[in-house]
């Protein structure tokens, strides 16, 4: 299959909208396992039901990510996760970002919902 | 408590922390886990010791048991050490003396309850000024309760005059409030 590329000719400036964007941009998924794969989504959801340990693959430099995740259980993140602000809330739903900042470092930051 | 052994070091935790970072990853919530000696966390047991005779000794693993713990040891009172003494003349000498001064701690507690009255008796100084100045009469009341302050001095010196050992010194315990029976 040839491949053609695509110069700044062809895409003129300004032109891509949200709905040209990749799923990694504009999807949400539920997590049913504990895999997270960076390419399918934005934006993951999971209500936990035991403790977890999360993975990451085709986690990319750059990359961001949003987790909404619920539940009294230990998580486990990968080595290299630092944790940069907020505290996980065992009650609600957690916002947690998590940012590729170089290989095999993420910087996590975790919010909730204002009371 | 609990505690955990890296590198050679043990390192105590009042609880487990919430979060937790080993080579398994980073852990959120850690405080959660269902067991926590996968992590390395064991219990720390420390043995019932009386804190004014005895000591703990370092923290260390007890592999028999699982868990980590302490070994207590008697205070030895009677410990002395050597200082050099040199004289007028430039003659040195040693001394051996207590590590555990008597004299001085029965002083320090002397001192304590001195300190105690006069922070107790300061608040009604100033009906002695009045009387000094003015010739105003004390309420008897308050010359009971004053001398009640100075009567429990001389009483608690006496008692710490009487102490003969450094234990009894240690655990010597005063208080200037009464003492009242709880109805049955």
């Amino acid at each position: 299959m040839s491949r053609t590329k695509v110069k700044k000719s062809v895409i003129a400036d300004n032109s891509v909208s949200y709905d040209q964007l990749g799923p990694e941009f504009t999807e949400s998924s539920a997590l049913s396992g504990t895999v997270i794969n960076w390419d399918v989504a934005q934006v993951f959801t999971k209500t936990l039901s035991g403790a977890t340990t999360f993975t990451y693959t085709n986690d990319e430099i750059g990359m961001v990510k949003d987790l909404v995740i619920s539940g009294a259980y230990q998580i486990t993140w990968p080595t290299g996760t630092k944790i940069i602000a907020g505290e996980y809330d065992t009650s609600t739903e957690n916002f947690i970002q998590i940012v590729k900042t170089a290989s095999a470092e993420y910087f996590l930051s975790i919010a909730k919902q204002s009371t | 408590m609990v505690a955990i052994e890296k590198n050679g070091t043990i390192q105590t935790f009042s609880r487990l922390p919430n979060k937790w970072e080993d080579e398994k990853g980073v852990h959120m919530n850690f405080r959660l886990c269902a067991n926590k000696e996968d992590y390395g966390f064991y219990d720390v047991v420390t043995p019932s010791y009386d804190k004014v005779t005895q000591r703990l000794s370092e923290i260390f693993w007890d592999a028999d048991n699982n868990v980590f713990t302490y070994t207590v040891s008697n205070i030895d009172f009677d410990a002395t050490y050597t200082v050099e003494v040199e004289d007028e003349e430039g003659n040195k000498t040693e001394e051996t003396k207590s590590v555990y001064d008597k004299d001085k701690l029965k002083a320090d507690i002397i001192s304590s309850v001195k300190r105690d009255a006069n922070n107790l008796l300061s608040p009604t100084d100033w009906y002695s000024s009045r009387k000094a100045e003015l010739g105003t009469a004390i309420p008897d009341s308050i010359l009971a309760d004053r001398k009640k302050i100075r009567d429990k001095v001389i009483a608690i010196e006496a008692e710490v005059a009487a102490l003969t050992t450094v234990e009894s010194i240690l655990k010597y315990t005063y208080t200037f409030t009464e003492e009242t029976e709880q109805p049955q």
